[in-house]
């Protein structure tokens, strides 16, 4: 027994248990406080920086609506906001008309190469769509675009009949990538319905058709609604695809304009937080949306204990409905990233594909030319590692403090954890730039501000995932340690970390993979010799340099999947669908 | 000397009261067992002793060396007690031998001296060359013996048990608790065993703490607790019983310590704890359990608690027979023995002896 508490006189126990008490209770303020602290300082901080710069006239020393006002009067400005609607508006409509047949035949129906497409899907949404619209670029460019040359030849043409670029070229583009956000969450919510409710319809006697609209829609319109927000959020922080597809022909969405702004000359801060500011907005809007309307998804694993529903017999419509789903799998990633190998394997961009004309030197050339290239490589590979273990490192401290202590205010954390979340990359680059560039951080041209803008957009995502982890992990299991004599930190290193090392594996792969290949905040951060390996896809795009551009981004691509299949073989599906 | 004292504890969580004022003390190598229905703050007050859980007012103190008070939680690694949980808690990452080693691996042993404990207690609990399979590999009724095995292997002062035994099914259930009070019995730990199951708690204790809301509502033997309940809660919760209550037909109580009572069936001479009864209240509480009610042979005499009674329904169990019947408005329930065979419709008498009715503090 403790000698510190082998007292036989209660009311002195109580005393010295009084004094030892506080001081406990000082050391559990200090941590929560310290946890809470930091997180708020690296999030709301920037933050309000940068709404201040969008209120605040430091000339003048006075608060102002002047830049609200005259963002939203100059038509150029304004634009970019009407354009972001516009897009999240027909991306919506389009990532309807695409997911939902394509989640109902992958769920419900005898559709031949289901089982193919959900894992092509995967793919889909695991690639960055910069990438994929640097394909299309290379496809439909209106003069050497790969598919409009042929054309070119046949109809005799000067130009090729297609345009990529534009708000259209845009919406084509993107909506590829944005269609598996509504097809996961809807091919999910259709997997693990309970049959019953469509046989108990059927036996009443409503035919196939009416079945489906009044039974199942309703039932699986929660999760239509999530994946349209899941869309729209995307369409409005999304950057690296209207850079690419819009920017050149000067059609802005918010993100490229904030960077506009932001790197004219002169450059404008105050314009570009102002523009920045809606889609911080709307991002809070629609994760409070979710939270609040559709909050029980978030913590939830997919393990799908439900009885396997009824395949619904569609005779031959399944054949239509596959090939649409294969058409769409194929020209939305297939053919893009074969743009992307092709430019990178011709000697000269132009020449036509003959096998004289093939060479993997451009995959060497762009690391022996010059030292760009290697060392962003490298610090991409030192970011992402870092983003890693920082959050690893943090997040399980913050799932801890919410999950196993009583220490009041600790959901603090979760609201802290979910502002981050409502941050975009270019909102979140500015904001960081505005806030911490100066006196007396000085962080800009280092690598530290990377890591603070990468950990910031990560934490949420590891939080989220090292609390769902640290619930599954019974509470008794490491009280039983507790009791048979393990203080805490052994039972940390034989019980609760063992158990969550597969999945804190999986999660530190995904999130590698995505700090390595991130662009809207590593395009507000950047400046010469800091590069980071999208910021240099991204350059090589604005220079049209197509060899180095092909091969740049088809070694990315390769990587991504290398990381994301590891991932996947770490721990299944549970990993994607958070 | 107590072995475990428990003075005056309460918790709270935000407005409910879990454990409200609970005081007891238990001896050593006793089997106490806390029962009461879901919500009774029997498993909060087991994580208080454990340590688990800090306490809002009173103390807990262990061989007189205090472990917990409001201030100071003596943590649960260095309290020398030993749980099992009811979900068993069987790390699933390490095998039943490195399950049960555990415990020892912190205490400075010799490997070999592990391996012979850890082969001795498997051997106790039925388990020999169960020491390389995992978790997922064993049984409920498997896993439920590792998990006593880990926490018996370390020898502690004070075993807690948690509904160990709930997550079983039914036969499993009555072979594993006789396992349990045959195990008490040889090794002689102080057991504090926490159920909802009367059955299991009439088995296994030596003194039963029945709980509810947060309050100890009775302790005592589980002899005492079934044959003098002290209200109509205990009486319902252990085993079955028939409530009566009445106006008491006098202030005092008549030479062989009996009062008459005028309930709906007519006069009842109760006999049993009459001394707690109040006898200046208007309405007393009786109850009368099935199996004491009698069907006497002989003429119909109304002054030894016989009355006319109607069977209302009858269920035939083959060694026994359980009648509803009414006795006026009052329904009860009998348990009869086989001999007693009436049909349902009959008009019966019964007799309620006096010494089988009890008396009831109703508060």
């Amino acid at each position: 027994m403790s000698a510190a508490l082998n007292f036989m006189d209660k009311s002195y126990a109580r005393v010295w248990g009084l004094i030892k008490g506080i001081r406990h209770e000082v050391l559990r303020a200090v941590i929560l406080f310290g946890t809470a602290a930091t997180l708020a300082f690296f999030v709301l901080y920037p933050l309000g920086i940068l709404l201040k710069r969008s209120l605040y006239d430091y000339a003048a020393d006075a608060w102002t609506l002047a830049n609200y006002i005259r963002f939203y009067s100059e038509p150029e400005l304004y634009g970019a906001f009407l354009t972001t609607v516009k897009l999240a508006f027909v991306s919506v409509v389009v990532s309807l008309l695409i997911a939902l047949p394509m989640a109902w035949g992958v769920s419900r129906t005898s559709m031949p190469g289901r089982t193919l497409i959900r894992s092509l899907v995967v793919l889909v949404f695991s690639t960055p769509s910069f990438l994929g619209a640097i394909g299309w670029v290379i496809l439909l460019g209106p003069r050497a675009g790969l598919l409009n040359k042929p054309l070119q030849a046949i109809f005799g043409l000067n130009y090729g009949p297609f345009n990529i670029y534009g708000f259209w070229g845009m919406v084509f583009a993107l909506s590829f990538f944005l269609y598996p956000f509504l097809f996961f969450s809807v091919a999910a919510a259709l997997d693990n319905m309970d049959p019953g409710y469509e046989q108990a319809a059927k036996i009443l006697g409503a035919g196939n058709l009416k079945v489906s609209l009044t039974v199942t829609l309703p039932l699986v319109m929660p999760s239509i609604l999530s994946g349209v927000a899941l869309v729209i959020l995307e369409s409005f922080v999304v950057f690296g695809a209207p850079a690419v597809i819009g920017a050149p022909v000067h059609v802005h969405t918010l993100s490229t304009m904030v960077y506009r702004l932001f790197s004219g000359d002169p450059p404008q801060f105050h314009m570009a937080a102002t523009a920045a500011v809606p889609i911080v907005l709307m991002a809070g809007l629609i994760l409070v949306f979710q939270k609040l309307y559709l909050g029980r998804k978030q913590y939830q694993t997919i393990t799908g204990k439900s009885p396997q529903p009824e395949l619904v017999d569609i005779g031959r419509w399944k054949y239509v409905l596959s090939a649409f789903s294969f058409t769409i799998v194929f020209t939305g990633i297939v053919l893009p990233l074969l743009a992307l190998l092709q430019a990178s394997i011709i000697k000269v961009w132009g020449m036509p594909v003959t096998w004289d004309n093939l060479t993997l030197n451009h995959y060497i050339s762009i690391f022996t030319q010059s030292d760009i290239v290697v060392r962003a490589f490298r610090n991409s590979f030192v970011l992402a590692g870092g983003t890693v273990v920082v959050c690893v490192l943090f997040t399980f401290v913050m799932a801890w403090i919410v999950e196993r202590t009583t220490f009041p205010g600790r959901e603090l954390l979760a609201f802290l954890s979910m502002i981050a979340l409502s941050i975009p990359g270019v909102a979140l680059g500015l904001a960081l730039i505005l806030a911490f560039a100066g006196a007396p951080f000085y962080l800009y041209g280092s690598l530290w501000i990377f890591l603070v803008g990468y950990s910031v957009k990560a934490t949420p995502i590891m939080f989220m995932f090292a609390r769902s982890a640290l619930k599954q992990v019974h509470e008794e299991l490491e009280q039983c340690a507790r009791i048979l004599g393990a203080h805490w930190a052994k039972t940390m290193k034989d019980i609760t970390l063992p158990l969550m090392k597969k999945g804190l594996l999986s999660v530190g792969t995904i999130v590698f993979c995505m700090k390595f290949r991130d662009m809207p905040t590593s395009i507000m951060l950047y400046m010469g010799g800091l590069e980071v390996v999208s910021v240099l896809i991204y350059e090589f795009s604005e220079e049209a340099n197509m060899s180095s551009l092909g091969a740049l981004s088809f070694l990315v691509l390769i990587i991504n999947l290398a990381l994301v299949s590891i991932s996947r073989r770490l721990v299944g599906k549970g990993a994607f669908e958070l | 000397m107590s072995h475990l004292r428990i003075n005056e504890l309460t918790k709270k969580f935000g407005s409910t009261i879990a454990v409200n004022n609970f005081s007891i003390d238990i001896k050593k190598g006793e089997s106490v067992v806390l029962l009461g229905p879901s919500g009774c703050g029997k498993t909060t007050l087991l994580k208080l002793i454990a340590g688990f859980t800090k306490p809002d007012e009173g103390l807990i103190s262990v061989e007189n060396k205090v472990i917990s008070t409001p201030y100071e939680v003596l943590p649960p690694d260095k309290r020398q007690m030993s749980m099992v949980f009811q979900s068993y808690a069987i790390w699933p990452h390490k095998t039943v031998f490195e399950n049960v080693a555990y415990g020892l691996t912190m205490r400075n042993m010799r490997k070999t001296e592990i391996q012979s404990r850890v082969r001795d207690v498997l051997e106790l609990v039925q388990l020999t060359g169960f020491e390389e399979r995992y978790s997922t590999q064993l049984s409920g009724g498997q896993q439920q013996r590792v998990a006593l095995a880990r926490a018996m292997v370390v020898e502690p002062s004070i075993l807690l048990l948690d509904e160990p035994l709930s997550n079983l099914d039914a036969n499993l259930r009555v072979e594993m608790r006789e396992e349990l009070s045959a195990l008490h019995k040889r090794v002689g730990i102080t057991f504090v065993y926490v159920t909802h199951d009367q059955a299991e708690a009439m088995v296994l204790a030596q003194r039963i703490v029945l709980m509810k809301n947060g309050l100890l509502v009775q302790e005592g033997t589980p002899k005492d607790l079934y044959e003098k309940p002290k209200n109509s809660f205990v009486a319902s919760f252990i085993g079955v019983a028939n409530i009566f209550s009445g106006r008491p037909e006098s202030s005092a109580l008549d030479e062989k310590n009996r009062i008459r009572i005028k309930t709906s069936c007519g006069s009842v001479q109760v006999g049993r704890q009459t001394q707690q009864a109040d006898l200046s209240k208007d309405k007393i509480f009786f109850c009368v359990r099935p199996e004491w009610v009698e069907f006497p042979s002989g003429a119909f005499d109304p002054n030894a608690n016989q009355f006319k009674a109607k069977i209302l329904k009858r269920q035939y169990y083959g060694k026994t027979i359980n009648y509803e019947a009414a006795i006026g408005e009052q329904e009860i329930s009998i348990e009869a023995k086989f001999k007693h065979d009436f049909p349902v419709g009959a008009e019966v008498t019964v007799e309620l002896p006096p010494d089988r009715c009890v008396c009831l503090q109703e508060n």
